[in-house]
């Protein structure tokens, strides 16, 4: 299992921009990698959601379940991850630090295991992962930081 | 409207023990006669996206969701597809430790918010799950009981 935290910093309201990862609709405008975000259930708490994004070219589906624990941040675990996960949870919120408010992204992630592979290779794999996964998210956080009105 | 129902007992057993009876959905079938199939599609030990299929008068009802699982203190649980008559179900389990002359029993607190298609069935659906929420706890006591014996 690998951890990452990814922060941007806010300068805007940030209960609005909570909200906006809330939204389906405001990441399909928003991110241009999302395909698709389905929201099957959404009750202001607990969401369901079928995701399919573009991973570096590739289209990934996963099934997402979000839940609003805090006004200010979203858990969420994936009871069908994308692949090569076999494992992906983690939340957004927002954090204040020095009088600052910042935008946090953390994940958990594990990959599913390959026949043959050394835990050497996994460990390497999931490194590259993580590390593509962070720059996936210091591109995201940008794009909740502002008001969209 | 939402509204909540909420029952309580106290159970001679331990949070940890009453907590982990609730947790475990392998033991929902032992525990009530009604619960032909419960399983964990997705478990990472705080998390769980379940389904449960239950015998409503000789009908199959498939309940599918999730719990949120906070150890020994709280659970709490969401359905994404409500009940039939429903438009929302979900609710949780607190477990509240109780020093008494038996030793350490668990005050477990049952409640459920939800909210009807026909706003006029609210007060008999109201009383209809009090009812289920109490057969539920005293199935749980006996059966947590029966262990400890």
């Amino acid at each position: 299992m690998r951890e990452l935290s990814v922060r941007h910093a806010l300068s805007v309201d940030p209960v609005g921009v909570i909200d906006a990862i809330w939204s389906g609709a405001e990441w399909n405008s928003r991110w241009e990698a999302i395909r698709l975000f389905r929201v099957g259930y959404d009750d202001g708490l607990h969401q369901i959601a079928e995701i399919t994004l573009d991973w570096y070219g590739a289209l990934v589906r996963m099934k997402v379940v979000r839940f609003r624990t805090r006004p200010l941040c979203i858990e969420f675990f994936c009871p069908r991850p994308p692949h090569p996960l076999a494992h992906q949870s983690g939340s957004w919120s927002v954090e204040n630090k020095d009088g600052k408010s910042f935008l946090v992204a953390t994940r958990r992630i594990a990959l599913a295991e390959t026949p043959s592979e050394s835990e050497g290779e996994r460990e390497l794999r999931l490194t590259n992962y993580a590390d593509r996964l962070s720059e996936r998210l210091s591109l995201i956080l940008p794009r909740f930081s502002y008001s969209s009105e | 409207m939402q509204k909540t129902t909420t029952v309580e007992r106290l159970i001679q057993a331990s949070p940890e023990q009453v907590y982990e009876a609730y947790w475990k959905l392998g033991e929902w079938p032992l525990v009530l006669p009604n619960i032909l199939e419960a399983r964990a599609d997705y478990d990472d030990d705080v998390h769980q996206y379940f389904t449960m299929v239950a015998d409503k008068g000789g009908q199959r009802e498939t309940v599918r969701g999730v719990r949120i699982g906070t150890p020994y203190r709280k659970l709490e649980m969401c359905q994404f597809q409500a009940p039939p008559g429903f438009l929302l179900m979900r609710g949780e389990w607190r477990f509240e430790p109780v020093e008494n002359g038996s030793g350490l029993g668990t005050k477990v607190i049952a409640e459920r918010i939800f909210a009807m298609e026909d706003a006029s069935g609210e007060a008999a659906a109201a009383s209809m799950l009090s009812a289920l929420l109490a057969e539920n706890l005293l199935a749980f006591d006996k059966y947590l009981t029966g262990k400890l014996e």
